[in-house]
């Protein structure tokens, strides 16, 4: 379904390196990685531990700086941007779901989502996004009054309550049990199905990828693979 | 592997272990360190103390023999007796400033050993020991020459030792020494100093030999100013013989040059002639012109006259011309004026008959009126139409009748008048036709109309009484027509104005009556005679033009004589200016004449100058050689004078020198005898009685009062050592305090911030302790690990605390040696203190090393491992509100740890406190300065004399020209009793009405003294209970306390003289005044040669010396806050780093969600502001207590220390500890940019 040319593409990353270290002690955690990233797919990013797939959205999510290539977002070039800019970016583009959620612990639920809220323009965002994870009745709650899945959710909230177009998740269910991962999943897709957004999942959990529109097996810093599921199957009848 | 462990965790956290030694050494640091200095002082005083040598019993007597030191030797528990001379003596220093001393006698062969600061070789005649401040003061070394002067007679002192004068241990600076900085000192002298002055024979030698070498040296000092002046008188000479000879020189050449301009002149005066003659010749040509011109302007003169002859005859004829012409034409002008009079006239004529016309066309009109008046009153019935009608009538009778009386009244004049002219006329012969015809016209004319001659006046004068009755009937008429309406009245009326008129027609009309014929008769009348009129007026006419005609010829006539004039004129001017030509031409040949002759004088004159100046020339020449010869005949005669001179000058002085030397060898010879003369030790003062061990001081001072028996004693007390030891004891107890408050609480703070360094320290290992206790490390074993890196930090510490405290102990001995007056300083290490701080420092550090790592060590190693959820409580932020979220957790998480958040408060706090601390320290020194010298003292001389001062010497001082306002003050030193209580105090006699003495009491405001009552010092007051209005005894006299005073010097009270008088006479006086000279030398130098002058305590040098005597509290005050500073900024920097640290998970989330830099780093510093406040809430009171309690606990005997609150330390304690902590936050922030985002955020697996 999600071939080019068919939709806009908002991310455009050519021949992306990373390297860390110096010497005889040089690790490529990429090494020459093109992709393509189109608005409203969910993307699946397939790796084992090690294989760059964190690295890679990161890079994406502008947490951290290339050794080169190059990253385009909405044909802005972004890997050379300064600190200054990458924070913008990850503020007005990009929402971040973590696997260890990192929410603020001294913060409501409520509190947490407004942190990224635009509530000038929207002074409803805070309340809709609650709304839409199904967070209302806990938005006074603290994070240590959650259960896991509750909190990622918050975690989803406070990504989408920048309005961002691009939704990074890593391993959003690692720290869940299944059943609640599957939550969350489901969350997730429907976000993508029915409000439009990008999703971009990294994840090394197989079956996971057979949600996706579009997966990409990365390997060794590189891309192995990359195929589109004509059928993407509904996140709730995924079990692993 | 645990020495590996031991390595790798030392190296991962250095800085923190660094911070941690820093921290903690600088506490042991100050606690040795001061401590140590204390303690060597202490060490060093007693030292001074107890070898220093004092005598038991010192009795000061009147001069006495000195046989009677044998009576006191034999005394019964003496072991040495000592006798030495005390007197007054004047040192002059290298500026020729005159210092007062006490000059005492010293023989080394007595018991009175000096304690030597610097010793050198007796030289000279007087070799003096002087007394070590006074001689540091005034930089007087050893060996050095200084001029001593007593009473006149002065004499040269060689320095060979510097000492210590035992009794200035007692009085460090601190208490307060004399305040004339090296003005007055102390000195041992040789006994034959001050004992010559006491010998009466000697002095009687001595005095003659002084005479004698007076008189030597006179005689001495007028040879040779004679010879100097007969030197110079030849010398003189000689230089002006020498100018002479060059003047002369000089004057030859100029002589010389002269001659040769002279003969140079000649040359001129040739030239000069050949150039007169030459002019002579052109004189001679000019003048032949000018007889030739005076020829031309003769010729031109006479035909000038003729023309002027020939004018003159035609003007004359013009003259004749115009005056017959202006005849005619006065003659013509008068017939016109007669003409014109006449047509006048026939104007006037014409007039009066228009006049007449109206006249009788009136008069008709009038009488047609009256008639029908008269018709009306016969013919209608109608009353009122009647009355209406008559008045219309009279109204028409009455308005013509004025202008017929007017007129008939001017015939009449007319015609008196023309009867009284043709009279005369007639009578004058002349004609009178004119007047007889216009007589005659009027005449006519009331003939005409029927009124004679002598009927007009009657006429008028009825036609006027008619009028009124008129106007009276119309007025009634009227009145009754339109009032009273009553027909029978008008009736009445009627009839009376119907009679009225008919009686003045009968008079008038009947006969006369005017009828048309008559109107007609009288135009006719009139017509013709205005016919004749213009008649008349045509031959006027006709005339007039005549004779205008004639004038205007007339006119033309003169016309062209005044043409003929202005040519005339114009023939007068051209003669006048050829006249003036030729008179200008004249002139000129008299100016050139004149010229001529002039320049014929001039060359004569010329002639006769050259000859002259010729004449001269030689003459100059002779004289100018005349000149040379006698002027050099001059020097030869002046030359051999001088030469006379001098060889007679040799002569003479050789004889004199001859005879100097002679009695120089006289004096000498006779002073050898004086200085070898026996018997200067006869004498003493003074008695230095030391005691046998067990013996009583004042049992030995009562007999030896009685031995000296007739002997005056003057002062006499026993010297206990132990008072001594008391009295510093007392000064250094102060200090002590300061030793032994500050260093804890420095140490005390330094152990809060170890532990709290090594709890960080901990919890930053908790990850490692989770892995250790995963691989199967015990607790034990762990916390073994952690106590060695703190024993090892610990050991670091006391060894660097100790070279840091070694190092400001010598450093505050440096101080304490200058300001304790001490010779040596012996630096005495505090073994305890470094002993009890190093194993504090140990223990401490352990304590909080097993604390916290058994604490950790007791959770579980996952746990431990994996990241460590904030356990806030879910009811911690509510306080907040609806706080931006940001804001709220950057507030939250630093209250997250209660207990790490309230212990870094109190170190700031802490820092804050030690800042303010010793700011207030150095702004207390400086209030004590400005409280004596800018508020209470406005003086700038205290001059202490022998006795109290005499008016005369008090006079002198303000006649001296250098000094002004003088004021005697007087000094008691009394004990002050009040409720059993005794304290000493010194009590100032001051003059009530004085500015130069200000008494404040604790508000600041000034206190007057009154004639009775005494100013207390607060705290003395304290101390003796008592309060403004309470009494005091002194010497057996009560005194009112009027007020309380506050002030630094605690022993210091006042009062007036008038209260003081019961006292007696003072311990002490002085004379304080205003200088006026720059040059004190010169003044004290005046202030010396009186007997009744002490010594001068001047205020600038005074305020010097304090300044200098609170070194050691500024450098105490400055060590106190460096390391304040120093200890705040380590522990400020640490505690936000490490707040930081603990934040750094969720800083670099949120940053990862989009905060920027600038954003995290602005609400983070809300924390370091909440710091920031609380440390102020906290250290600001705590400062404040701290210091008020520590300058009230150094309060001296006599001095107090006050707290100034000032605003300038808040502000700069709180300024300091904020510009680190704003250091810090910046430091934190450049720190937080380089954490990794990727690696912070993620949950390790």
């Amino acid at each position: 379904m999600f071939g080019s040319g068919q939709k806009e593409t908002l991310l455009e990353v050519q021949n992306l390196r990373k390297t860390y270290g110096s010497g005889d002690n040089i690790v490529r955690a990429l090494d020459g990685v093109d992709l393509e990233v189109y608005k409203g797919e969910l993307l699946v990013i397939l790796g084992s531990s090690g294989s760059g797939k964190s690295t890679l959205l990161n890079m994406i999510g502008g947490m951290d700086r290339p050794s080169g290539g190059s990253i385009r977002y909405r044909g802005r070039e972004i890997s050379h941007f300064k600190d200054r800019d990458l924070t913008l970016y990850r503020k007005n583009c990009i929402g971040f779901v973590f696997q260890a959620f990192n929410l603020i612990s001294e913060l409501t639920v409520r509190e947490n989502v407004a942190l990224t809220a635009d509530t000038k323009n929207n002074p409803d965002i805070v309340d809709e996004m609650l709304d839409l994870l199904g967070l209302e009745e806990k938005k006074n709650k603290y994070p240590s009054q959650l259960s896991g899945g509750q909190q990622q959710r918050v975690a989803i909230a406070r990504a989408l309550a920048g309005n961002a177009d691009i939704l990074l998740c890593d391993e959003p269910t690692g720290a869940l049990d299944s059943e609640t991962g599957k939550q969350i999943l489901i969350q997730l897709q429907k976000l993508c199905r029915e409000n439009g957004k990008t999703v971009i999942i990294v994840t090394h959990t197989r079956e996971m990828s057979l949600m996706g529109d579009r997966v990409i097996r990365v390997k060794d810093g590189k891309i192995q693979s990359t195929w589109v599921n004509d059928e993407p199957e509904d996140a709730e009848r995924i079990s692993w | 592997m645990g020495k590996g462990l031991f390595r790798a965790l030392l190296k991962k956290y250095i800085r923190l272990v660094i911070a941690m030694v820093l921290v903690s050494s600088l506490g042991c640091g100050i606690m040795s360190g001061i401590s140590g200095g204390v303690l060597s002082l202490k060490e060093s005083l007693n030292d001074y103390v107890r070898d220093a040598k004092y005598p038991d019993v010192i009795i000061t007597t009147e001069v006495t023999e000195r046989d009677i030191v044998e009576k006191l030797r034999a005394i019964e528990g003496v072991e040495a007796v000592d006798a030495r001379l005390m007197g007054n003596l004047a040192l002059i220093n290298k500026e020729g400033r005159i210092l007062s001393t006490q000059a005492m006698s010293y023989d080394e062969n007595e018991f009175q050993e000096f304690y030597f600061w610097e010793k050198g070789e007796k030289k000279g005649d007087y070799p003096i020991l002087l007394e070590h401040k006074f001689a540091m003061d005034n930089g007087f070394g050893i060996g050095e020459e200084i001029e001593i002067r007593m009473d006149d007679e002065t004499r040269i002192g060689t320095v060979y030792g510097v000492v210590s004068r035992p009794e200035m241990i007692a009085e460090p600076s601190l208490a307060g020494r004399s305040l004339t900085a090296g003005d007055v000192g102390y000195l041992y002298v040789p006994n034959m100093v001050l004992e010559r002055e006491e010998n009466p024979e000697h002095t009687k030698g001595l005095a003659e030999w002084e005479e004698s070498s007076e008189e030597y040296e006179q005689a001495k000092a007028d040879a040779e100013e004679e010879h100097d002046k007969a030197v110079k008188e030849i010398a003189d000479a000689e230089e002006e013989l020498k100018e002479k000879g060059e003047e002369l020189e000089k004057g030859i050449r100029e002589a010389e040059a002269k001659k040769a301009e002279l003969k140079q002149g000649t040359e001129e005066i040739d030239k000069k002639l050949k150039e007169i003659e030459d002019l002579e010749n052109d004189l001679k040509n000019k003048k032949a012109s000018v007889e030739d011109g005076y020829t031309k302007v003769a010729n031109a003169r006479a035909t000038l006259q003729q023309q002027k002859e020939e004018l003159a005859a035609k003007r004359r004829e013009l003259d004749a011309k115009k005056t017959e012409l202006e005849d005619k034409k006065a003659e013509l002008l008068a017939n016109l004026d007669e003409v014109n009079q006449g047509l006048e006239e026939l104007k006037d004529r014409r007039e009066d008959l228009e006049t007449w016309k109206e006249l009788i066309r009136l008069l008709k009109e009038n009488e047609d009126a009256l008639e029908e008046l008269v018709k009306e009153v016969l013919d209608t019935d109608d009353i009122y139409m009647w009355g209406k009608m008559a008045v219309l009538l009279m109204d028409i009778y009455l308005s013509n009748t004025d202008y017929i009386v007017e007129k008939l009244e001017e015939a009449e004049e007319k015609l008196v008048m023309y009867d009284v002219i043709i009279t005369e006329l007639e009578n004058a012969g002349l004609d009178a036709t004119e007047y007889i015809a216009a007589r005659q016209e009027i005449l006519d004319l009331l003939e005409i109309i029927g009124i004679s001659r002598d009927q007009v006046s009657w006429f008028v004068e009825d036609l006027k009484a008619f009028v009124d009755e008129m106007q009276e009937s119309r007025r009634l008429l009227i009145l009754m027509l339109d009032v009273v309406g009553e027909p029978e009245n008008i009736e009445i009326l009627r009839v009376k104005i119907a009679d009225a008129c008919n009686e003045f027609l009968d008079k008038y009309v009947k006969d006369r009556k005017i009828t048309e014929e008559v109107l007609n008769a009288a135009m006719r009348y009139i017509e013709n005679a205005e016919q004749k009129i213009n008649d008349s007026e045509n031959t006027l006419l006709d005339l007039k033009k005549q004779i205008e005609d004639g004038l205007a010829q007339i006119e033309d006539g003169l016309k062209q004589i005044a043409d003929g004039y202005k040519e005339l004129d114009g023939y007068d001017a051209k003669v006048r200016d050829g006249e003036a030509a030729i008179n200008k031409t004249a002139q000129e040949l008299d100016d050139y004449s004149r010229q001529i002759a002039d320049g014929y004088k001039q060359t004569a004159d010329g002639r006769k100058q050259a000859e002259d100046y010729r004449k001269e020339i030689a003459s100059g020449i002779r004289r100018i050689d005349n000149e040379i010869l006698d002027g050099k005949k001059q020097y030869a005669e002046g030359e051999q004078k001088v030469n006379d001179a001098r060889e007679e000058l040799e002569t003479k002085w050789s004889e004199a020198e001859e005879e100097l030397s002679k009695a120089k060898e006289d004096l000498d010879k006779a002073k050898e005898e004086l200085d070898s003369w026996e018997g200067y030790d006869s004498y003493c003062n003074q008695f230095l009685i030391r005691i046998r061990e067990g013996a009583s001081d004042s049992d030995v001072l009562s007999k030896a009062e009685k031995v000296l028996g007739d002997v005056k004693i003057k002062d006499s007390y026993t010297y206990d050592t132990s008072m001594v030891k008391h009295k510093i004891d007392a000064n250094v107890d102060p200090i002590e305090i300061i030793a032994l408050f500050v260093p804890i609480v420095f140490f005390a703070v330094a152990m809060i911030v170890v532990s709290l360094f090594m709890s960080l320290l901990i919890r930053q290992c908790r990850r490692e302790i989770g892995i250790l206790r995963a691989l199967g490390y015990s607790r034990n074993a762990i916390v073994l690990i952690f106590c060695v890196i703190n024993a090892f930090a610990s050991l670091c510490a006391v060894l660097l605390g100790f070279a840091i405290g070694f190092a400001v102990s010598r450093y505050i001995g440096t101080y304490f040696k200058g300001f304790f007056d001490l010779p040596d300083f012996c630096y005495v290490l505090p073994w305890r203190r470094i002993v009890i701080s190093a194993a504090l420092t140990f223990v401490v550090g352990q304590f909080a090393t097993l604390l916290g790592t058994g604490f950790v060590s007791r959770i579980s190693p996952t746990e431990a491992m994996s990241r460590p959820t904030p356990q806030g409580s879910v009811h911690s932020g509510n306080f907040m509100g609806n706080a931006e979220p940001f804001f709220k957790y950057s507030v939250l998480s630093l209250l997250r740890g209660k207990v790490r958040f309230f212990v870094s408060v109190i170190c700031i706090s802490f820092s804050v406190m030690l800042i303010l601390m010793a700011i207030s320290f150095y702004l207390s020194k400086n209030e004590i300065l400005n409280e004596y010298f800018n508020k209470r003292i406005n003086y700038d001389c205290e001059v202490f004399t022998k006795s109290e001062p005499s008016a005369a010497f008090v006079q002198s001082i303000a006649d001296s020209g250098y000094a002004r306002n003088p004021e005697v003050v007087g000094y008691y030193q009394r004990g002050i009793i009040a409720n059993g209580v005794n304290k000493r105090a010194t009590l100032k006699v001051i003059s009530k009405d004085t500015d130069k003495i200000r008494i404040l009491d604790p508000r600041g405001e000034r206190i007057d003294l009154s004639e009775e009552g005494i100013i207390l010092e607060k705290h003395l007051a304290d101390e003796l209970k008592v309060k403004a209005g309470d009494e005091v005894l002194i010497d057996g006299h009560y005194f009112r306390v009027s007020a309380l005073s506050e002030q630094s010097e605690v022993r210091r009270q006042y009062l007036s003289f008038e209260a003081a008088e019961v006292l007696g006479k003072p311990d002490a006086s002085a004379v304080i005044l205003d200088i006026d000279t720059e040059d004190e030398v010169a003044f004290l130098e005046k202030l010396s040669r009186d007997d009744e002058y002490g010594y001068a305590s001047f205020t600038d040098r005074a305020y010097k010396a304090w300044i200098k005597n609170f070194e050691a509290f500024t450098v105490a005050a400055v060590i106190v806050i460096v390391f304040s500073i120093l200890i705040g900024f380590v522990v400020v920097f640490n505690t936000l780093r490490a707040n930081l640290q603990q934040q750094k998970r969720e800083l670099c989330v949120i940053r990862t969600l989009g905060f920027l830099h600038s954003q995290v780093s602005a609400k983070l510093f809300s924390q370091s502001g909440l710091y920031f406040v609380f440390a102020g809430i906290l250290g600001v009171p705590l400062g404040i207590v701290l210091t008020k309690v520590i300058l009230k606990s150094i309060e001296m005997d006599s001095r107090s220390y006050p707290y100034v609150n000032s605003p300038f330390i808040y502000i700069i304690s709180m300024g300091i500890v904020f510009a680190y902590i704003i250091f810090s936050h910046v430091m934190s922030m450049q720190m937080m940019k380089k954490w990794d985002l990727v690696e912070n955020v993620k949950d390790k697996e």
